[in-house]
């Protein structure tokens, strides 16, 4: 049996690696393809949010046109006509308010995920360099959105002070005044025209029909009649704002703009102060929410920026730590050598000290050993007076052998002393010698007599 | 839910790296402050 466990090895390993690139490359693309299906909801709810803008945005028309009616016949006192216009005024208002549903609907889903996405970023950025990337990120893409606001405020601003300008221009000289009346009323009753056109018309197999043709006779004549009013003033509003360094293009603009966000009529002309006043708050408005934007954003790049800096501090402590921490190492590595150096060194004293240690235990050790012979020989001569000689020349040769360690004064003492005990019991045995034969010889004597 | 609103399940999140992360973060901002200025235009009108 073949048995080629190499070939078979590598084998293995190179179906693992194909599968593991492969498995990457799933995963990879699964995550792309789940990115760009975030990215799509996203633009799916942007196209949403237009068709709502646009949907309030056709609302505003029929809007001011009720307002305004209703405004109008608010004057008249006429109850019938009040509570119709105010009928009329309701109904668009509960489509704007169909649509603010929706939009607050959406609005809510919008929260919902961005919470969601806070929390993983939350979790994401307890990685230090992870939320390094982040902060990185959400900066640029803070920059560009505060640096396209800012571009959008300052469009609004010169508009307020362009409008301004127009107003101050319109205010000074009355018959231009009446002139920019004339376009807008003049505008208003095209689209009161274009109205009762559309009522009067119809789709026959694709062709138009009108259900009376007097009718529509009668409103073309009305509009060549409007058309050429409108041109009129138009003509002359465009001559003396031109003399004045208002181009006609922005002339055009201003009137869109107060035929847009509508306009009252009062005391039988239409209120131009109200108009102006009404479209600068609202420019007011909208560059008051820009400010704000602009703000959140600013505070929001500034703690993105601390945490930023916060993060490359800790990183700079880090490296600082860790040149401390290795220089610290290199330090603690020279001491521990030093120390390991010395230990031996020391080990090698120490050996040596325990040479000389032995050395002098070796010394104490003769020194204790002589002592004790010393001794027994001292206590010799108390048994016999005749190794007295013998004793004292021991001593005197132990003597000179130790002289350098022992004290010799106390051996002379000893030896004296041991010399004098010994000469006092020889006396006293010598006066017993004595005193036992004399009274043997009184005896004697006394057997005798 | 209704259906044509936006529908992220948190597993969708789950495989996402930070920037990708950072930049849908972004992106529902902007979409949010837009609803708000609709939502504000709205009121506007129906309190007037």
């Amino acid at each position: 049996m073949d048995l080629n466990y190499d070939n078979d090895y590598d084998n293995t390993k190179a179906e693992n690696v194909n599968e593991e690139k492969n498995e990457n490359s799933i995963n990879l693309e699964r995550i792309n393809t789940n990115y760009e299906k975030l990215k799509q909801q996203v633009a799916d709810a942007e196209k949403r949010y237009e068709q709502l803008k646009e949907k309030a945005d056709k609302l505003k028309k029929p809007y001011y046109k009720c307002q305004y009616i209703y405004e109008s016949v608010k004057e008249t006192g006429d109850k019938e006509k009040i509570d119709l216009a105010k009928s009329k005024l309701d109904e668009v208002k509960k489509q704007i308010q169909e649509v603010k549903l929706e939009a607050t609907k959406e609005k809510q889903s919008i929260e919902r995920y961005k919470k969601s996405i806070d929390i993983k970023l939350d979790v994401v950025k307890n990685n230090p360099e992870m939320a390094k990337e982040i902060d990185k990120a959400l900066l640029k893409r803070y920059e560009r959105q505060q640096t396209k606001l800012t571009k959008e405020k300052s469009e609004l601003v010169v508009q307020k002070v362009k409008l301004y300008s127009f107003q101050d221009l319109i205010s000074k000289h009355p018959s231009v005044g009446n002139n920019l009346r004339g376009v807008l009323s003049g505008i208003q009753s095209l689209n009161e025209i274009d109205e009762k056109y559309e009522d009067n018309k119809y789709l026959d197999n694709g062709a138009t029909r009108y259900k009376d043709y007097r009718i529509k006779v009668t409103l073309d004549m009305k509009r060549k009649d409007v058309n050429a009013k409108i041109e009129k003033n138009l003509q002359l509003l465009f001559d003396y704002c031109g003399k004045n360094g208002i181009s006609q293009a922005e002339v055009a603009s201003y009137i869109t703009m107060i035929g847009e966000n509508g306009f009252i009529e009062r005391d039988g002309q239409i209120d131009l102060d109200y108009s102006f006043n009404k479209n600068i708050n609202r420019l007011n408005d909208q560059i008051y929410k820009y400010d704000k934007r602009i703000n959140d954003y600013s505070i929001l790049r500034e703690s993105i920026q601390e945490s930023i800096k916060e993060s490359e501090n800790n990183e700079k402590i880090n490296v600082e730590n860790n040149v401390k921490n290795n220089a610290k190492a290199k330090v603690e590595n020279i001491v521990k050598n030093n120390t390991e150096n010395r230990t031996n060194n020391a080990v090698i004293d120490i050996e040596d000290n325990q040479i000389k240690w032995w050395q002098f235990g070796k010394r104490f050790k003769n020194w204790w050993i002589l002592r004790r012979e010393g001794k027994q020989r001292q206590q010799l001569p108390s048994a016999s007076i005749e190794n007295q000689k013998d004793t004292e020349i021991t001593i005197n040769n132990t003597e000179n052998n130790i002289k350098n360690d022992l004290n010799i004064d106390n051996f002379k003492y000893n030896i004296v002393r041991d010399a004098m005990e010994k000469q006092q019991k020889a006396d006293f045995r010598y006066l017993e010698k004595m005193r036992k034969q004399d009274e043997k010889n009184q005896d004697i004597d006394e057997e005798e007599r | 839910m209704d259906e044509n609103m936006l529908n992220i399940s948190d597993e969708q999140l789950e495989n996402l790296s930070a920037e990708e992360l950072a930049d849908l973060k972004v992106d529902l901002e902007e979409l949010s402050d837009k609803i708000d200025d609709l939502i504000e235009d709205c009121d506007e009108m129906i309190n007037e």
